[in-house]
């Protein structure tokens, strides 16, 4: 995985990440934060902040496996520590985002407070994580630079935002009333979702 | 009718994890497309859950402020993930190290986040009750998925051909899980509401 940092290398390795291993479309990554925040009536500037602090904590979470796969790889039981470890700097994340975002948004803190933590803790981040970790493979002696981890958590992001702009653009149609009432909501959204992927996996 | 048994109901009916409420949608849309990555998940998920549902239980953690609590249900989840992930490999050694991402994605998995923390059912004993309902809802509603998208995608159960001649390889795919599931759960849906269980 590792990137050549000139800009024809960078645009192909953005191409993949967004459109062709799309976090959500390929691996289906999230599926349920997805739903939760696009799928019900969630405010449009809520899903605009969601992206971003998903994308934040994606950059965030996939830079610090950089460090945590190094330190892991002395041990000798990366294994058996890999998860409880990636669990923990996840928790550190989602304090450190919580305290900035005190900081800076105080106004608003509360409302956008029950966001953050469906933007941390969820297979998407997690996901990205561990397929940074894979294909890195850091612990099996591939040296993939800091760059590369911390682009691929970007994109990752960005890929994962993409699929929840999607899905929130139309959602409100899966709830109309001339939708037969057991396709309403949550199977029209998989039936739709599903022929996205099929055209993602078309590209 | 009493109130457990509303309970146990909802976790496995009105509101199961998979036909309904789209929870643990990626471990199950994934490792669904065969019945025996189907169970391991199915197994893992259920160590998983129970396991941090139960020291969930016992763990004094009602003052406790809500970031802080779901930190410790992910750290509990994780650590409870290595011994759930060795006894896995065990039983199944040639299909865990396939799903071992989606594996460990079931630490944070949208119903230890969800339920656990149901304002709505005070008692600690009714959550618990619900959310072993819950999990027995996935395990059943997932296994019964797989066996048919196994069907319908490749023509076998367990890896062992049931002679079906026309399968339609796409549902193996992810996004064909998508659609199958989405049309299981319309099905669900509809099966629910005929038979007069109330659903919104």
């Amino acid at each position: 995985m590792n990137v050549n940092f000139d800009i024809k290398n960078v645009m192909a390795f953005a191409f993949t990440v967004i459109f062709l291993n799309n976090i959500f479309f390929s691996g289906i990554f999230g599926g349920s934060s997805l739903l939760i925040i696009s799928g019900g009536n969630t405010k449009k500037r809520y899903i605009g902040g969601f992206c971003l602090s998903i994308t934040w904590i994606m950059t965030v979470s996939t830079m610090l496996t950089y460090y945590t796969d190094k330190i892991l790889a002395v041990t000798g039981i990366a294994d058996y520590l890999r998860i409880p470890v990636y669990a923990a700097v996840l928790g550190g994340i989602y304090i450190l985002t919580l305290v900035i975002l005190s900081g800076i948004m105080s106004a608003r803190f509360d409302n956008i407070k029950k966001y953050i933590h469906t933007a941390a803790f969820n297979s998407a981040v997690f996901g990205c994580m561990l397929t940074a970790a894979n294909t890195g493979n850091i612990t099996n002696g591939i040296e993939v630079s800091l760059l590369t981890y911390l682009l691929y958590g970007i994109l990752s992001g960005i890929g994962f935002s993409l699929a929840v702009v999607i899905h929130a653009a139309v959602s409100k149609l899966f709830h109309a009333e001339h939708m037969p009432a057991s396709f309403r909501g949550y199977p029209a959204s998989l039936i739709f979702l599903g022929f996205m992927g099929m055209a993602f996996y078309a590209i | 009718m009493s109130k457990s048994l509303d309970t146990v109901k909802k976790g496995l009916l009105t509101k199961n994890p998979l036909f309904c409420s789209g929870l643990v949608l990626s471990a199950a849309v994934f490792t669904s497309d065969n019945l025996k990555t189907a169970l391991t998940t199915a197994l893992c998920f259920t160590i998983i859950t129970a396991f941090t549902a139960l020291a969930v239980y016992f763990l004094p953690l009602a003052k406790t402020p809500y970031t802080v609590r779901i930190i410790l249900y992910i750290l509990i989840a994780s650590c409870v993930y290595v011994p759930a992930v060795t006894l896995s490999a065990l039983i199944f050694p040639a299909d865990t190290p396939k799903i071992i991402v989606y594996i460990a994605c079931i630490c944070v998995n949208s119903l230890i986040l969800e339920r656990f923390d149901k304002r709505n059912l005070k008692k600690k004993s009714q959550k618990l009750l619900f959310i072993v309902a819950s999990i027995v809802g996935f395990d059943v509603a997932l296994v019964i998925f797989s066996i048919f998208r196994e069907i319908i995608s490749y023509g076998s159960v367990y890896g062992k051909l049931v002679g079906l001649s026309t399968p339609l390889p796409i549902f193996g795919y992810v996004f064909g899980g998508l659609i199958l599931l989405g049309i299981f759960s319309a099905i669900f849906r509809f099966i629910i509401m005929s038979v007069g269980v109330n659903e919104r």
